[in-house]
C-alpha cells in the first residue's frame, strides 16, 4: 500500500496570553491509500488540531513545525496560495457540528454552487446540475429541494449529508472527518459512517477519522491512532489494538467501555487531562500511570515499532521490538 | 398568510403609538403658559382682537374639547394654522419634511458606506494601525457634537480650500437660472430625473457638508458595530467551512461572513437613523437648511404649538415607520426570523 500523507515529528504552539501552550508534541503517523485511520483520544489532546494543521487552517498565533508530506509535497512550505488549490480540492474535510458548519444565511444552492465554481471552471447551470448529482449520490432525497432549503430548515443528518456532498465535489483523495457524528443522534450516526464507508468504496479515497467514540472506531475503521495530551502514544490495525493495548493510556480506555453483560464497575482513569501551558515533563502520562517507572519522568519516549505494524509510545517496552 | 398578517399588525401597532404620542405632545404643549391668542392677532393687537383670536382658534373651549377639533382636523391632513407664518402646518412641514429627510437619508448613505467599510477592514485587520485609527475616529464621531465638527468642516472646506459651499441647500442664483421642476421635493432626484444638470451639482456640493457632519455619529456606531460583529462571525464554524474548501478571503469576508455581520448592525442603523433626525435639528441650524429641524426651533422659539405638535408627529411617526422598515429587512435577510 502506498503512503498517502505522512505527518513527521509535527509540533504545534499556540502562543496565548498565559504563555506558550505545546499542543502537539512531535506527532508521527501515515495514512495509506483507500484506508479509514481513526484518530482517538479525549476533548482537547489534539485531534482536531491535527487535522486542522494538514489543511493549515490554524489561527495566526498557532506555530507550525515539523513535515506534512502529501503528493510528494511538503504542505507547511506550501504558499497560502497553493494551499488554497488542495483545500477542498485535494483534501476535503467534514466537520462536527453540522448545525453550525453551514451559513445560515445563504441556501444550500448558493454554498454549494460557489465552492463548485472555485476549482472547476464551470457555468452556474453545470455547478447547479452537479451539485444535484452530488445530493443524489449522498442519498438525500429529492435534492431539488434541499438544493433550495437554508440549512435551519435541514436536519442535522440531512445537513452532514450536504457537507459530505460538499466534501465530494472534486473527487478529493483524502477526506478529513472531524467527529462527523457526534452532534448526530445515534440512528443517523450509523447511516452517515455508513454513507462515509460506501462513498469511500466508490470514490477510492482515504478517510481520516477524528472521534472520541471507540464504538465508531471499532465499526469503520482499518488503523486507528491513539493521542493524548498532544502525543501519539500508540497506532495499530483496529482488531489488534482492541485485542492487546500496548500503552497503558490506551487500556485504560478500553476498560473504561461499559460492557452491558457484565455488571462490573467501570474502571475510570485517575485524575485529569494536564494543562498543555505546563505539560509535565518526560512522558505527558506519566502522573497518571499506574505503570510509571524513574525514566517515564525524565524522557519522553518514542514510538517504536513493538509488533509487526503496531506502534507504542511508552518506555514500559523499551526501545526495542519484542524486549 | 402570516407574514402579512405580522405587518398589518406592526403598521397598527405603530399607529397606536403614534396616537400615544399625539395625545402626550398636544396636552403637554397646551399646558405651557403662553399666550398663542395674543402671536395670532400679530403685533400690538387690541383686547378685542385677542378676543377674536381666542374664538378662532378654540382657545374658550376645554382642553378636551380642543383635542377633539384637533383630531378631526388631523384625520383629514389638517394640522391647524402656524400661529407663527400663518400658513397650515402641513404646507410647511411638508416642504421641510422633504429637505430633512434628503439630507438624513444622503447623510445615512456616507454612514453605511463609510461605516461598513471601515468595520469590516478593522475586524479583518484587527489591531492593527488602520484598526487603531478607525476606532480613534469612531469614537470621535460618537462623541464630539455635531456643531463643533460641522463648523470645522466649515472653516477647512469653504474657508481654508474653498472647495464647498458654507451653507443653505443650493444657491438661489442657481435655481432662478436654472429653475428646477420639483416633483418629489428631493432636489437630487428632480434634478436627476428632469435632466436639470446645474441644479444637481449644486445641491450635490450644498449636502456633501451638513450630510458628512450628520454622519459622524451614525459612522461611529457603525463602525463598531460592524467591527465587533465580523470579528465574531470570522470565527464561526462556517467561516472555517468556507476556508477548508480553498474560499479566497474576499469571498468570505464580503459575501459570507458581511452577510451575518451586517444582520445586527442593522439595528444599529435604525437606531442612528433616529439619532440622526435629532442631530439634523443642530446641523440644520449651522448649515442654515431648509429642513424640519429649523422650523422646529423657529416654531419653538415663538411658542407656535400647532407647529410643534406637527413637527413632533412628523418626527415620531419617521421613527416609528423606520423602526419597522428596519425589523422588516431584517426579516428579509435572515430566513431564520421569519416570524
Amino acid at each position: 500500500m502506498n503512503v498517502l500523507l505522512s505527518i513527521e515529528d509535527l509540533y504545534l504552539n499556540f502562543t496565548t496570553f498565559w504563555g506558550t501552550a505545546y499542543v502537539l508534541n512531535g506527532i508521527n503517523l501515515q495514512i495509506y491509500e483507500d484506508e479509514v485511520f481513526g484518530l482517538v483520544g479525549e476533548t482537547g489532546c489534539g485531534k482536531s488540531v491535527t487535522s486542522m494543521s494538514i489543511l493549515k487552517l490554524l489561527p495566526s498565533n498557532a506555530h507550525l513545525s515539523g513535515k506534512i508530506i502529501f503528493e510528494g509535497r511538503n504542505l507547511l512550505e506550501l504558499s497560502e496560495n497553493d494551499m488554497k488549490k488542495i483545500r477542498g480540492k485535494k483534501i476535503s474535510m467534514i466537520f462536527q457540528d453540522p448545525m453550525s458548519s453551514l451559513n445560515p444565511l445563504f441556501k444550500i444552492k448558493t454554498q454549494m454552487v460557489d465552492v463548485m465554481k472555485l476549482h472547476h471552471n464551470i457555468s452556474k447551470d453545470e455547478a447547479l446540475k452537479m451539485a444535484r448529482e452530488l445530493l443524489e449520490a449522498v442519498k438525500l432525497p429529492d435534492p431539488q429541494r434541499v438544493l433550495e432549503s437554508y440549512p435551519h430548515q435541514l436536519s442535522g443528518g440531512m445537513r452532514q449529508r450536504v457537507m459530505i456532498a460538499l466534501a465530494l465535489s472534486f473527487n478529493p483523495s483524502l477526506l478529513i472527518a472531524d467527529e462527523p457524528t457526534t452532534a448526530l443522534d445515534v440512528t443517523i450516526q450509523k447511516q452517515i459512517l455508513e454513507l462515509i464507508l460506501e462513498l469511500k468504496e466508490k470514490y477510492h479515497f482515504s478517510v481520516l477519522l477524528i472521534t472520541h467514540d471507540l464504538g465508531v472506531v471499532a465499526e469503520t475503521c482499518d488503523r486507528v491512532g491513539v493521542m493524548y495530551a498532544g502525543n501519539m502514544v500508540e497506532i495499530a490495525d483496529v482488531e489488534e489494538l482492541f485485542e492487546n493495548p500496548l500503552h497503558p493510556y490506551t487500556q485504560g480506555l478500553l476498560s473504561a467501555i461499559p460492557d452491558p453483560r457484565y455488571k462490573k464497575p467501570l474502571k475510570p482513569l485517575r485524575g485529569n487531562v494536564p494543562s498543555l501551558l505546563n505539560p509535565p515533563p518526560g512522558c505527558r502520562f506519566h502522573p497518571r500511570c499506574d505503570y510509571m517507572k524513574p525514566i517515564c519522568e525524565k524522557e519522553k519516549p518514542e514510538l517504536i515499532e513493538y509488533s509487526k505494524n503496531h506502534y507504542v509510545a511508552c518506555h514500559l517496552y523499551g526501545g526495542k521490538r519484542n524486549e | 398568510m402570516r407574514l402579512r398578517e405580522y405587518v398589518i399588525y406592526r403598521i397598527l401597532l405603530a399607529f397606536v403609538v403614534i396616537f400615544f404620542v399625539i395625545t402626550i405632545v398636544f396636552f403637554i404643549s397646551h399646558v405651557i403658559p403662553s399666550n398663542p391668542a395674543a402671536l395670532w392677532a400679530g403685533a400690538h393687537p387690541t383686547p378685542e382682537e385677542i378676543e377674536r383670536a381666542k374664538e378662532e382658534l378654540h382657545l374658550n373651549d376645554p382642553l378636551i374639547v380642543q383635542f377633539y377639533y384637533y383630531l378631526g382636523g388631523l384625520l383629514h391632513g389638517d394640522l391647524g394654522i402656524s400661529i407663527r407664518t400663518h400658513h397650515p402646518v402641513a404646507q410647511d412641514i411638508a416642504s421641510a419634511f422633504t429637505a430633512t429627510m434628503e439630507l438624513i437619508i444622503v447623510a445615512e448613505i456616507f454612514a453605511i458606506v463609510i461605516g461598513i467599510a471601515l468595520g469590516v477592514y478593522s475586524a479583518v485587520r484587527k489591531d492593527s494601525w488602520i484598526d487603531n485609527l478607525a476606532r480613534l475616529f469612531a469614537i470621535s464621531g460618537v462623541s464630539l457634537p455635531a456643531f463643533w465638527f460641522g463648523m470645522v468642516l466649515q472653516l477647512l472646506f469653504f474657508k481654508r480650500l474653498g472647495w464647498l459651499p458654507l451653507s443653505g441647500r443650493v444657491d438661489t442664483i442657481v435655481m432662478l437660472n436654472h429653475p428646477l421642476h420639483v416633483i418629489t421635493g428631493f432636489y437630487i432626484l428632480d434634478s436627476l430625473i428632469t435632466g436639470n444638470w446645474v441644479v444637481f451639482k449644486n445641491a450635490l456640493w450644498h449636502i456633501i457638508l451638513p450630510a458628512l457632519t450628520l454622519a459622524m455619529y451614525p459612522v461611529g456606531l457603525i463602525t463598531r458595530q460592524v467591527r465587533s460583529m465580523m470579528i465574531e462571525v470570522l470565527q464561526e464554524n462556517y467561516i472555517r467551512t468556507a476556508r477548508a474548501y480553498g474560499m479566497p478571503n474576499r469571498m468570505i469576508y464580503l459575501k459570507y461572513a458581511l452577510k451575518n455581520a451586517i444582520s445586527p448592525a442593522l439595528i444599529v442603523v435604525g437606531l442612528s437613523l433616529a439619532y440622526t433626525l435629532v442631530g439634523a435639528f443642530l446641523v440644520e441650524i449651522i448649515f442654515n437648511w431648509p429642513g424640519l429641524g429649523r422650523y422646529a426651533t423657529y416654531a419653538i422659539l415663538s411658542m407656535d404649538y400647532p407647529a410643534i405638535i406637527g413637527v413632533v408627529i412628523i418626527a415620531a411617526s419617521a421613527y416609528v415607520f423606520i423602526n419597522l422598515a428596519v425589523d422588516l429587512i431584517q426579516m428579509y435577510i435572515d430566513p431564520r426570523i421569519k416570524v
